[in-house]
């Protein structure tokens, strides 16, 4: 117990000795001189100690008079991280109790305190004289000082309570809180009446308004040194000009100090230091942590009630350099300097200064600056021209690919071309099932995946890859009809020569017919393409079917194919004819449509070939649903929706 | 990759094409430095599946294709990621496998101007 007196006596000095050694702050103001006036430090006297003479007393009674407390080390850091308020005094009490009873062993020394328990750690303590408002404010403090002298008595935030004519105010001084406590009753007013005082400790519950606040800019105003960009805010609560206008500014008051931080960030953002010493504060917390004073490299906390660099952490992302955190009870608990730089720098890298004293430098391995990954492009192409030929490709094969009927595509398939499938399409656990698209049925797939990685016996690995146009294209036509994504598509050619072409194709696609909640799958294609004759043809396929991200599956079909099928590589709008062997008489045939309307016929086409290709309606049902919705796309597929659901669609609708 | 990238510009052809996340790299030294760039890795192959690509269109060479789907966890970032990537494998003078073509691409939606 001697030990830990011992602790707080060093602390008060050190306090008193942070005062003179802010050597970097210019511009302090004119009420540094009044710190020793009301820090009555003497509080140690106030604490009374004696051996526990009756262990019962705790337990009989008088529990809310005289309460136990047997470490005062442990108390320090509840009353200062969560003493504060009425609420969690409270708790605190039930949690000493326990405290106490565990440790009083025979003839162990227990501190009692008397009344309703102030603690001299604490920031703010209210008092109030119960009917007070009949003395006129200067005759009531008088009576008050008279019993308390030869403490100082500095009210703040006096207020006059009309409901019950009590007056209330904050005291900041532990001795002159206990004194006004012990006062109570034994002051006789002027009528013969005793004055009853209750005090009780309290967060002070301000609330600054607009004209307050803007009565705080001029104050910070005063308060910044331009030429240093430097504000000294220090003892802020006690500043003359706040006072005179009766504003009560305590930054250990979260709203508050969000409020001045709010200010200063606004005013002065490229403040450089900053001086919080001596207002009480236990935390630092801000509504935007670690996005404000970017600028901000020297500040002062110094003379504060943080009991732990956790208090700091909204202040995480700064830059501060140089911070003084003297004569907070942080400081007592950490004797081993390096432990305290090192707290100290977990909160703020850049330290490069604590409390005066300048730090080793950290000393890392150069092992470069972390690398950052080189955004994504939609397409890569290994050779310009390679465009002309991969871009009516993939344009043309999709556009089969997404029809009803996959057959035609045979001609884009060289006589012994290679086609093998593999998918990752685990069944969902519940937590990935979602409302953006369905799992499907993955047994569409799961059955001629050709995962290398479990499939071992040859027979099996010969089996699933598929060889010969016939083959390919059997396999091609077993799977699922489908509706791709142009938008969704990356595209990289890697290689052009005049022997092959090997593309890949990624995105997504969704299955038809399109449910409420679709099947999307994403997808990745690897290409061999061989010139033959005049056009090429495919010589290997790789197909990938897997599981979009969300992401994915967010976008996938938000931007409405107008124009049919195109893929993402910017070219000239009209591609020349392209020796593709496939196409040729294979694109899917649309009957011509008459319509007054402005849009010009292909465009038409596409949309019809578009709706067809989602609804899986024919054309002429598709372009019925579009001269409908007057060729508004977005509204032919909601009303087919609609009909869809209502089951009104025909069946003839569905016949191609 | 994951674990002695320094060896890894031994694997390409000096004609070599790589394309990662549609940025694209040709020769030995730039290669290297994209290899040099990328942020530390580690990858997980879940699918693989693999082609022999006709010699008729290799010019008699063993070629195969070769397409793997996996997660991929960077270094820099907290989450994992998964990945398509493709290869064109090809036998040099030494009967030494190298890779003539190798494409990557993050599973993401595609951001488009």
């Amino acid at each position: 117990m001697n030990r830990k007196f011992k602790n707080k006596k060093r602390e008060v000095a050190e306090h008193k000795s942070g005062f003179n050694e802010f050597p970097r702050l210019e511009g302090r103001s004119q009420n540094r001189n009044r710190h020793n006036y009301e820090n009555g430090d003497n509080f140690e006297i106030r604490r009374v100690k004696f051996k526990n003479t009756n262990p019962n007393a705790g337990r009989r009674g008088n529990i809310r008079k005289e309460w136990l407390i047997d470490r005062l080390s442990d108390d320090v850091d509840m009353m200062i991280s969560v003493g504060h308020g009425e609420s969690s005094k409270s708790s605190d009490r039930g949690r000493r109790y326990k405290g106490g009873g565990g440790g009083r062993g025979p003839g162990s020394e227990l501190a009692i305190r008397r009344g309703p328990g102030l603690m001299p750690k604490n920031t703010w303590f209210k008092v109030t004289v119960v009917r007070g408002g009949k003395f006129e404010r200067n005759q009531l403090l008088k009576m008050l000082l008279s019993y308390i002298q030869p403490l100082p008595l500095i009210p703040y935030y006096f207020r006059n309570n009309t409901n019950n004519n009590n007056i209330s105010f904050f005291v900041g001084d532990f001795s002159t809180a206990n004194s006004l406590q012990k006062a109570s009753g034994k002051i006789t007013s002027t009528d013969g009446q005793r004055i009853i005082i209750h005090v009780f400790e309290c967060k002070p519950d301000i609330v600054l308004k607009q004209q307050d606040q803007d009565k705080i800019k001029n104050v910070l105003a005063k308060r910044y040194n331009p030429t240093m960009k430097a504000l000294d805010l220090s003892r802020l609560y006690d500043d003359m000009s706040l006072k005179a206008e009766e504003i009560f500014v305590p930054l250990s008051v979260p709203a508050v100090l969000m409020c001045v931080v709010k200010i200063i960030d606004e005013t002065i953002p490229d403040l450089f230091a900053l001086d919080m010493s001596d207002n009480k504060m236990f935390q630092f917390l801000i509504s935007t942590p670690g996005d404000v004073l970017q600028n901000l490299k020297i500040l002062h906390l110094s003379n504060n009630k943080f009991a732990h660099f956790n208090s700091l952490q909204h202040l995480k992302n700064m830059n501060v350099e140089e911070l003084v955190m003297k004569g907070n009870p942080l400081c007592s608990r950490m004797r081993d300097q390096t432990i305290y730089a090192k707290e100290a720098r977990k909160i703020f890298p850049k330290l490069v200064r604590l409390d005066g004293i300048d730090l080793p430098p950290v000393i890392t391995f150069d092992a470069g600056t972390p690398a950052k990954l080189l955004p994504a492009q939609a397409s890569f192409l290994c050779s310009p021209e390679g465009q002309a030929v991969i871009k009516p490709f993939i344009q043309q094969y999709f556009e089969i690919y997404d029809s009803d009927n996959r057959a035609p595509l045979i001609e884009a398939y060289s006589e012994n071309a290679q086609f093998s499938l593999s998918c990752s399409l685990p069944y969902p656990s519940k937590s990935e099932k979602n409302l953006l698209f369905s799992h499907g049925n993955p047994e569409d797939y799961t059955q001629m995946n050709r995962n290398l990685c479990k499939i071992k016996p040859p027979h099996v690995r010969k089996q699933k890859l598929h060889i010969g146009r016939e083959n390919v294209m059997k396999c091609l036509s077993c799977l699922p009809k489908t509706n791709h994504d142009p938008s969704s598509f990356t595209v990289d050619l890697t290689i052009f020569t005049s022997q092959l072409l090997m593309v890949s194709l990624s995105g997504v696609f969704r299955e038809r017919p399109v449910q409420t909640i679709p099947v999307i799958r994403s997808f990745s294609r690897t290409f061999v393409i061989v010139p033959v004759n005049n056009g090429f043809c495919i010589i290997n396929e790789l197909l990938f079917v897997g599981i979009p991200t969300l992401e994915q599956a967010k976008v996938a079909f938000k931007s409405a194919p107008v124009s049919g099928p195109s893929t993402p590589i910017a070219s000239p709008s009209a591609v020349g004819p392209v020796p593709i062997v496939s196409p040729v008489g294979l694109s899917p045939v649309v009957s011509p449509v008459g319509s007054p309307q402005e849009l010009d016929i292909a465009t038409k086409q596409a949309m019809c070939t578009a709706l067809a290709g989602v609804t899986g309606m024919n054309l002429l049902w598709s372009e019925k649903c579009l001269v409908e919705t007057n060729w508004n796309y977005d509204l032919g597929l909601q009303a087919y929706g609609e009909l869809k659901s209502r089951g009104v669609i025909p069946p003839e609708a569905f016949i191609k | 990759m994951d674990k002695k990238r320094l060896l890894m510009p031994k694997l390409y052809l000096d004609s070599a094409a790589v394309v990662w996340n549609g940025n694209g790299f040709s020769g030995k030294e730039s290669i290297i430095k994209h290899l040099e760039d990328l942020p530390g890795s580690h990858h997980t192959v879940t699918t693989l599946d693999a082609q022999k690509v006709p010699e008729s269109v290799t010019g008699n060479k063993l070629a195969y294709v070769i397409q793997v789907y996996g997660i991929v966890k960077y270094e820099i970032h907290r989450e994992q990621k998964s990945f398509h990537q493709n290869f064109m494998i090809i036998t040099d003078e030494d009967n030494k496998w190298k890779i003539a073509s190798d494409c990557f691409r993050l599973q993401d939606a595609i951001q488009k101007s």
